[in-house]
């Protein structure tokens, strides 16, 4: 058996792979529903084609990061014909691993960005 | 929902259909469900824009799913390939052997057939009259400008003594008429090439160099136009440098370094002496024209050969009862001249040859690929049971066999690079520098690519068909594999024993008659005593003498080389025997009177040699008498001929005394050698008629390439006139040195003795000449040699697999015919009798195809022909089938033996 890959090797993330993390990071989602949501989180400004939706899905299952979930929606809320997907603990841990990166990027550009305004100042 | 949403839609879901199978079983639905969801919103927000960015997005992903999957594929393939290592490496190995010998055998024929002309415009529309002809045919020939839209004529090869930086070399170059360049549609690297004025003859002698020449000799001086240059004595003004990498018209036979104008004349080129522009039967030039638009080699061909007829019908020429064509056109954009339908044979002869080797390396692996196929019965049949689509696993399988093709395919082309340069950079001991390059170029590496395709698919498609069609439930209980099938005769695995015995046997056969035809064409026994002979070469005419002090000047030099004490005997001899120039064929008839054989011509090989030839090598004169003094004055009648003419001739004759004549009948100048640089540009397509008398019998003397040992041969006695008219190999002095004496340097003293300014050139031993004559077919049988051990490598290595496992996958059956009670000698007995059957049919399939591969062969004019034909020894035609058998039932024996010792228990447990 293979040894699992470790979460940093996927570093870094595709934008799309990223999005499709995040939008199952608090709860089990159908295609259409991450669609929804990463096009509401991002203003309108992201919109994962529905090709490209799949695409990724299939690549993010391959690689193991996302499963199909076998828990379903309450009865009157469930459509038969969706599938709903959740981050597996490797996705979890590389969802966790990109943050924690683009968290460091930030910082550092905001520290670069003070030093530029104080250079300013002076 | 309105118009442009449904018809998107519509075109979504036809999209949609397009992605590859795993893709569409798993995501298809969903897919075109949320776009269903998707698509109004979609539309409402972004309008027609939108519906296009949507189906952009399903347009791209089709494509790029079917990557990821082949991605997928090479990766798997490569993970499988490294697993089994040993499989990998003999797979790489018997194909990139294979790969390496097509693509050499490619390669050569490239740089020889298929390549054009460097620098040539439009080489496709240039041909060449294949014999030469005589100046004025040439002025008749370029009358035709319906035709034509222009044509040149040349003489090729000539050699030039060039002085540079104070001594003398023999350069090799053509005769030109005014027309060559342009009509080549060449330009200048500098300066200009000749103009209409060069052709009036009376002008000063310019000279046109090569660049290569302008580069080694001339130290690329970029002033050198305009400047002189000491050609045959005489200055010559240098107007131009041709163009880069062009060596004249006839590259590979004739490289030309230096041009010179017809206009100037036997002064300056002695080939052009004796008003050789005048006169019809001083044949000596090729004649090329570029024919016009539209029209075609056989037209062309049709008015060339009229206007030969015509030209015999004004003089009357003898000829003129001939029926058959008198002009063959050849294309002449090519690096050799060659007739157009002769192209499919020479490339065919090679191919199926490379072909042949291909195809058993490819059987080997496919055989090896079955085997395997059958060790992953399970795998592939747990892929197949959840779902995979055959089609998508024979993909895999093909991706496979491609990945081991394409690594084959590198490592052969490397291989042959590595050959080819090594070949091109080996100098053929020829008397003129030929000029070859047999470097793979673009069209190489695209046969390399077809090829490695075509053998992907070739051992692929067999196994990947043959392992995926399977009963799923047997292959996945624990080794399913053992079915007494009822059709086991035409099994795909017998099919591959015959066919691999009988590609081999036909490979093994084809090339043992090439290898030993060659071989016997050799033959080194050269019939006279090799030891201590020297030879060394004179051409004083290009050194500035005049006809008649060359006459005066050799006499005088054999008198006083003879004189020497290390020196036991010598002659003078315009023919060299044993040379890559072959000799003229000679037609003649016999004169005398009341003859009934009168009308009936014979040829014979022409040897013009000194009076003291026989004694110098050797060779006895039989009957008659040798040539005298007298017998060397121009026009004197005497001619001595060989024993074996006699015998083919005049069988039970006396044949002193006999008259011949000799003339009357168009020599075929490239009758008499192997090579198109054979030919004697001094024989005259209707020399002067002569009658000679027969005064003695020589021995035979096997010193040619005849298959069937020594040809008819007529001596001529070499007359004054011949020192001034030097066959291309100039006037050959020949010594025979006294034991353990430097005779040669004593000779060489001697000569700048009597003039410092001549210069002697190829100075070499008689056994350096033997082996410089054979050396091409020393090359050609260690080529064929070659070719045919790596056949049998393959051969051997890939029948002892196939057999051995077609036996080894019964091995469970024969373990349980022991247990149900089969005596272990009754198994191997049926094992073998089974083996036998299939070796025998591989052997009689073989037998034909090689029989048919030696008709193919041999209905060509060449000396691969000529060696095919000779009746190949009983001991091939026994022993290689015989080797082969012996090895397949030995295949057969080996595991057949080790499975009898399985225990039965354990084979009956499996089930």
């Amino acid at each position: 058996m293979p040894r699992p890959p470790s979460p940093e090797s996927f570093l870094p993330l595709k934008p799309h792979w990223f999005h499709v993390l995040l939008s199952l990071a608090d709860r089990e989602q159908h295609g259409y529903g991450i669609m929804l949501e990463v096009l509401e989180r991002t203003g309108g400004k992201v919109r994962l084609w529905p090709a490209t939706l799949y695409g990724t899905l299939k690549r993010l299952m391959d690689e193991d990061l996302i499963e199909e979930s076998d828990e379903r929606p309450a009865p009157e809320a469930d459509d038969a014909r969706r599938r709903y997907y959740r981050l597996t603990r490797l996705g979890r841990r590389v969802l966790a691993a990109e943050s924690t990166r683009l968290e460091d990027l930030v910082r550092l550009i905001r520290a670069k960005r003070g030093m530029a305004e104080r250079g300013a100042e002076s | 929902m309105n118009r442009p949403v449904a018809i998107s839609l519509r075109m979504y879901r036809a999209l949609a259909r397009a992605f590859p199978q795993e893709f569409k079983n798993a995501y298809g639905d969903e897919l075109v469900q949320v776009t269903e969801e998707a698509i109004e919103p979609i539309w409402r927000r972004h309008g027609v824009p939108g519906l296009v960015r949507l189906l952009v997005d399903i347009a791209i992903r089709v494509p790029a799913e079917y990557l990821a999957e082949f991605r997928q594929d090479v990766r798997y393939g490569l993970r499988t390939l490294a697993a089994s290592p040993g499989f990998t490496a003999v797979a790489l190995i018997s194909l990139s052997l294979g790969a390496a010998v097509a693509t050499s055998a490619f390669s050569e024929l490239n740089g020889m057939v298929l390549r054009d002309l460097p620098g040539v415009a439009k080489p496709d529309e240039l041909v060449m009259v294949q014999a030469p002809a005589s100046y004025p045919q040439y002025k008749r020939y370029r009358e035709l400008t319906d035709v034509f839209s222009s044509t040149f004529a040349y003489v090729a090869p000539v050699p030039f003594g060039v002085s540079l930086a104070g001594r003398t070399e023999r350069i090799w170059g053509h005769l030109v008429t005014p027309s060559y360049f342009p009509t080549l549609g060449l330009r200048p690297a500098a300066g200009r090439f000749f103009d209409k004025q060069q052709e009036q003859p009376g002008q000063p002698p310019v000279a046109v160099v090569s660049y290569r020449f302008w580069q080694d000799h001339l130290g690329a001086d970029p002033s050198v136009i305009g400047k002189t240059l000491r050609v045959n004595a005489h200055l010559a003004t240098i107007i131009g440098i041709g163009p880069k990498d062009f060596l004249g018209a006839s590259p590979m036979f004739f490289p030309a370094d230096v041009w010179l104008p017809v206009s100037v004349g036997g002064r300056v080129a002695p080939e052009l002496a004796d008003n050789a522009l005048e006169r019809r039967d001083a044949a000596m030039f090729q004649v090329v024209g570029r024919l016009k638009p539209g029209i075609t080699m056989a037209r062309a061909e049709a008015e060339l050969d009229a206007a030969a007829r015509q030209v015999e019908r004004e003089f009357g020429d003898v000829n003129k009862y001939r029926k058959d064509r008198r002009v063959h056109l050849l294309l002449a954009g090519r690096l050799i001249p060659i007739r157009k339908h002769d192209l499919p044979f020479l490339t065919g002869f090679v191919m199926v040859l490379a072909g042949l080797l291909v195809l058993i390396a490819c059987a080997n692996v496919a055989n090896m690929m079955l085997a395997r196929a059958t060790q992953r019965r399970k795998e592939i049949a747990v892929r197949l049971a959840l779902g995979a689509s055959r089609f998508r696993l024979i993909r895999q399988l093909l991706t496979e066999s491609m990945l081991l093709a394409a690594g084959a395919g590198a490592l052969g082309f490397c291989i042959c690079a590595w050959l080819m340069h090594g070949a091109s950079q080996t100098k053929m001991p020829t008397p003129m520098p030929m000029g070859y390059d047999l470097e793979p170029d673009l069209r190489v590496l695209l046969f390399t690519l077809a090829l490695t395709v075509l053998t992907g698919l070739a051992f692929g498609l067999a196994p990947a068909l043959q392992a995926t069609r399977m009963d799923l439930t047997p292959a996945l209980k624990e080794g399913g594999n053992v079915r007494f099938r009822r059709h086991r005769r035409l099994s795909l695995r017998n099919l591959l024993v015959v066919q691999q015995v009988a590609g081999s046997l036909a490979l093994l056969l084809l090339t043992a008659a090439l290898v030993i035809g060659v071989r016997k064409a050799v033959g080194t026994e050269v019939g006279f005593d090799t030891r201590r002979l020297h030879l060394i070469s004179l051409d004083p005419v290009r050194d500035g003498y005049s006809p008649e002090r060359a006459a005066a000047f050799f006499p005088k030099l054999l008198e006083r080389v003879q004189g020497l004490r290390s020196v036991t005997s010598a002659c003078l001899t315009d023919t060299v025997p044993v040379s890559m120039n072959g000799n003229g064929w000679v037609p003649f008839t016999t004169a005398d009177a009341g003859d009934a054989n009168a009308r009936v011509v014979h040829g014979a090989l022409k040897y013009t040699v000194g009076k003291d030839y026989f004694e110098t090598l050797g060779i006895p004169i039989v009957l008659g008498r040798g040539f005298r003094k007298t017998d060397e004055a121009n026009d004197a009648p005497a001619v001595i001929v060989s024993e074996k003419l006699v015998r083919e001739y005049w069988k039970g004759e006396d044949p002193l005394g006999r008259r011949i004549e000799t003339g009357s009948y168009e020599a075929n100048p490239y009758a008499g050698g192997v090579f198109l640089g054979s030919f004697d540009y001094r024989a005259g397509s209707l020399g002067r008629r002569q009658v000679f008398e027969v005064v003695g019998v020589a021995k035979d003397t096997k010193v040619d390439l005849m298959m069937d040992g020594a040809p008819p041969v007529l001596y001529f006695p070499l007359h004054p006139a011949d020192y001034a008219h030097p066959s291309l190999q100039g006037v050959t002095l020949m010594v025979r040195a006294a034991p353990g004496v430097d005779a040669a340097g004593a000779v060489w003293r001697e000569i700048s003795a009597m003039d410092a300014n001549l210069t002697p050139f190829n100075a070499r031993t008689m056994p350096e000449q033997v082996d410089q004559f054979i050396f091409l077919f020393h090359v050609a049988s260690y080529t064929y040699g070659t070719i045919g051990v790596f056949g049998l490598i393959l051969a051997a290595a890939g029948l002892a697999g196939v057999t051995a496992y077609s036996v080894a996958q019964r091995g469970r059956e024969i373990g349980i015919r022991i247990a149900l009670g089969a005596r272990g000698a009754d198994v191997l007995r049926l094992v073998m009798k089974e083996g036998a059957v299939l070796v025998a049919v591989g052997t009689a399939i073989g037998l034909a195809g090689a029989w048919a591969g030696a008709r193919l062969v041999s209905s060509a004019q060449s000396v691969a022909a000529k060696a095919i034909a000779t009746p190949s020894s009983p001991l091939v035609l026994v022993g290689i089938p015989a080797m082969l058998a012996g090895l397949a039932l030995l295949a057969c024996y080996v595991p057949a033996r080790r499975s009898l010792r399985i225990d039965p228990v354990v084979a009956l447990r499996q089930e």
